[in-house]
């Protein structure tokens, strides 16, 4: 009976240890926990904001640091929404996530970063810890191996993590995140980070967009349409080279977006940008007047390509 | 087997599930018979090869089923006939090892600097098969089949090996990839009509090594591991930070995967060698070799200095010496290994001759003489990490160089090494050397107080759940590749 009491305080110290990385982790201090508490205001925001038509912006940090929603709101005349969460939560758990809080007239807006347009399976290195931390584990089918090892790992804060929160203690006087900065009523984020101590490069694109990624977004489209929304797609604005290769495979990707959903970019610099001026901290984060730039021509291009129907009535028509 | 990598656990878990289901329904209804146990290891020792490595797996089972056979007909003869076949079966697994770990080195480095248009044409045939990186596991499962052959053709009892028996024997999943190296007479009674010894003694021994060993690999060596910098050369405060660096790291690298194979090597009740003896608390060079990769340095000691040497007694310091070198060669096809091999060997000949006058010199005329003495084996061993750590051999000399330089021991270059680091990365460092100190410094009590174990205090109940604790709080996220992988 001892020995069997000696063998449960090991499951006991080590339960309790993963209980406790667990709440640093998912529920208030460690990056996923300011990753999903961002995501529940913003489904929260979804809830509360009423019309007949919204536009609703998803992927990943690409879309939640570029786009200025309260901009585009302005020039569209109607709601829009930065839903945008974090790229390596992949394709696969972002659709999903947001997938309830699509309504009949909604446009969604679609940007996913080239970590996801170029992504074979859908799942990136935060799938299974985000659907752990929303409460949704397995979301978008994670493969069980995956899930098991993510979930392992939720409670395991690594010691870099919990120096850094400890530092921001007493720095700071307050826990911090990459997403624990307030967010806007419409989703956008209230500070930008800045790149400080790695330089510049370009980036260049050296795939066009994957079998997988092309298939789920397909697949998406049917799912939004389903719900009576309409599905609409964007290229990101990327700091990039301007090498031949890029440009092939962005173009490649385009082309193949366009015979889904009708794609919003620019087709003269297919949004790849020269300047590192524009961009924050990340090759596809803006700083605060590249987001407002960004935003207006985005509005402008949704015009185009929607026409009439935002200022009209309900959409209800599918693009052609 | 990779235990950094979850695909093991996965595996391991996957497997063991529905198997111990079974075996637990066929002993509730008495349908489970003992050999299953057997079958049941062996399955899933080469069960969990094939997901580590493939191209392994394929050398491994032909290299298995070539030694069972060879072993076999030699236990069946006699006098020579039995020499015969055991000299040939050791030169062709030497000979396999050989081709794959340093036919490139041979070609391009020993030949090439003779005649340097053969390299060239050599690297211009373009991949020769196997020429990649080494199989994993090999040098050490050839290690364990060569002792195998040598210590079964000195044993007295010529018994018939049983082939599950002898499968076991080579491929027992904790410690075949790297070790430690098994010997016949330690693992093949334990392994020999093998049965699974789940008992909770077995288990809560299992799990003190385990998470001594979690601990050491992905809390110590894996917070270190980022911090070592490879590539400054001309600030000698940082190259020596850097080897003190890698000291700790391979240390806690690879006691850790000792540890965990030893760990899960209880849970089914097998005992396995003790790798490491705590080794950076040894006081002479010497000592640091018999607690340091125990099962290599025994190896090497039986299977390579004392054949050699023979009845050459007189020429023992060189033997010793030309062992040393070879054992720095079996880590690497590469010049900085040879190095360090022969760095080890003359500091093994220098306090031969000059230990003793040495020791007696400094007990004489200075306070704590066995301290100093610790601090300048662990010193020398650092500087030896230099050697080990470093593959570019050019930049090697570069190193040496300053370190022999007073100038770059300037203040300058002390602040310059201490602004190397963001304050997070400070405490990161600082608090991870604090565990790193406090570890050894418990290997050292548990020496001087005597204890049963060198690891007495670490797998001691509390420290051991603690440990266990500190590692699913503080373990890295990225784990960094085993080092001893690459030999």
């Amino acid at each position: 009976m001892q020995k069997l009491l000696k063998l449960t305080s090991w499951v006991a110290i080590a339960g309790l240890a993963w209980t406790a990385g667990y709440f640093y982790n998912a529920r208030y201090g460690g990056e996923l926990s300011w990753l999903r508490m961002m995501y529940e205001q913003k489904m929260a925001l979804a809830d509360q904001v009423q019309g007949p038509r919204r536009v609703l912006i998803l992927g990943g940090s690409g879309a939640h640091y570029t786009v200025d929603a309260g901009v585009m709101q302005q020039e569209l005349g109607i709601p829009v929404l930065n839903l945008g969460v974090d790229g390596p939560v992949g394709l696969d758990v972002i659709i999903p996530s947001i997938k309830d809080k699509i309504r009949p007239g909604d446009i969604v807006l679609l940007i996913p970063e080239y970590l996801l347009l170029l992504d074979d399976d859908g799942f990136g290195d935060r799938s299974g810890q985000f659907s752990i931390a929303i409460g949704q584990p397995g979301l978008g089918g994670i493969p069980a191996k995956q899930l098991a090892q993510d979930t392992l790992m939720v409670g395991a804060p690594t010691l870099r993590a919990l120096t850094k929160s400890s530092l921001d203690i007493v720095e700071k006087g307050k826990l911090t995140g990459y997403y624990s900065d307030p967010i806007t009523q419409n989703g956008d984020p209230t500070v930008l980070k800045q790149r400080t101590k790695s330089k510049w490069w370009q980036m260049k694109i050296k795939e066009p967009i994957s079998d997988y990624a092309y298939e789920r977004i397909a697949k998406f489209r049917q799912e939004v349409e389903a719900e009576g929304a309409t599905l609409v797609l964007g290229l990101p604005w990327l700091y990039a080279s301007d090498d031949p290769q890029t440009i092939e495979n962005v173009q490649k990707t385009a082309t193949q977006l366009e015979a889904i959903a009708p794609v919003l970019y620019d087709k003269a610099s297919l949004n790849l940008k020269a300047d590192s001026s524009l961009f924050a901290d990340t090759h596809y984060h803006l700083n605060q007047p590249a987001r407002r730039i960004r935003s207006t021509e985005l509005a402008q291009q949704f015009k185009q390509v929607m026409g009439d129907q935002i200022a009209a009535s309900p959409l209800t028509q599918q693009p052609q | 087997m990779n235990f950094s990598e979850f695909s093991f656990w996965w595996v391991l878990i996957l497997f063991s599930i529905p198997f111990f289901a079974v075996r637990f329904i066929g002993q509730h209804f008495n349908l489970w018979r003992p050999a299953f146990d057997s079958v049941g290891l062996a399955a899933m020792s080469l069960f969990l090869f094939v997901n580590a490595s493939r191209s392994s797996f394929i050398i491994f089972i032909f290299e298995i089923i070539f030694n069972y056979v060879l072993v076999r007909l030699m236990l069946r003869r006699q006098g020579w006939e039995a020499k015969m076949i055991a000299t040939s079966l050791i030169a062709i697994d030497i000979a396999i090892l050989a081709y794959f770990k340093y036919l490139n080195f041979f070609v391009e480095d020993v030949v090439g600097l003779l005649l340097p248009g053969i390299a060239a044409s050599w690297r211009s045939r373009g991949e020769i098969p196997g020429m990649g990186a080494i199989p994993p596991g090999l040098s050490f499962y050839t290690f364990q089949m060569v002792a195998f052959v040598v210590d079964s053709f000195t044993s007295k009892k010529k018994r018939p090996i049983g082939v599950i028996d002898y499968v076991n024997f080579v491929s027992f999943f904790p410690q075949v990839v790297a070790g430690p190296i098994e010997r016949r007479a330690d693992l093949f009674p334990q392994i020999e009509g093998f049965r699974f010894k789940f008992t909770l003694d077995n288990f809560e021994a299992g799990l003190r090594w385990l998470s001594l060993g979690l601990f050491m690999k992905f809390v110590l060596a894996d917070n270190i591991s980022p911090y070592i910098d490879l590539e400054e050369a001309s600030n000698a405060w940082l190259v020596w930070f850097s080897a003190y660096l890698f000291t700790l790291r391979i240390y806690f690298d690879f006691a850790g995967y000792s540890f965990i194979a030893l760990g899960l090597a209880k849970f089914v009740g097998v005992k396995l060698t003790t790798n490491f003896l705590a080794p950076y608390t040894s006081q002479s060079i010497n000592e640091f070799w018999r607690r340091w990769h125990v099962t290599l340095s025994t190896w090497f000691r039986d299977y390579v200095f004392l054949p050699l040497m023979g009845s050459k007694k007189q020429w023992a310091p060189f033997f010793l010496f030309l062992t040393f070198t070879l054992s720095g060669f079996w880590h690497g096809a590469a010049w900085n290994f040879i190095l360090w091999g022969a760095y080890h060997g003359l500091l093994l000949l220098v306090l031969r001759y000059a230990g003793r006058p040495f020791y007696s010199f400094v007990g004489q005329r200075l306070l704590m003489p066995q301290f100093i003495s610790w601090a300048l084996t662990f010193g020398s061993v650092i500087l030896g990490c230099l050697f080990f750590m470093e593959t570019n051999v050019r930049r090697l000399g570069t190193k040496l160089q300053t370190l022999v330089n007073p100038e770059a021991y300037s203040f300058s270059n002390i602040s310059s090494a201490l602004s190397s680091f963001s304050t997070n990365e400070a405490v990161v460092l600082g608090f991870t050397l604090g565990l790193a100190t406090l570890v050894l410094l418990l290997e050292h009590v548990a020496i001087w107080q005597k204890r049963e174990s060198e690891y007495d205090l670490l797998t001691s109940p509390w420290v051991s759940r603690t440990l266990l604790a500190l590692t699913v709080l503080l373990a890295a996220n990225t784990p960094s590749q085993f080092i001893y992988f690459e030999f």
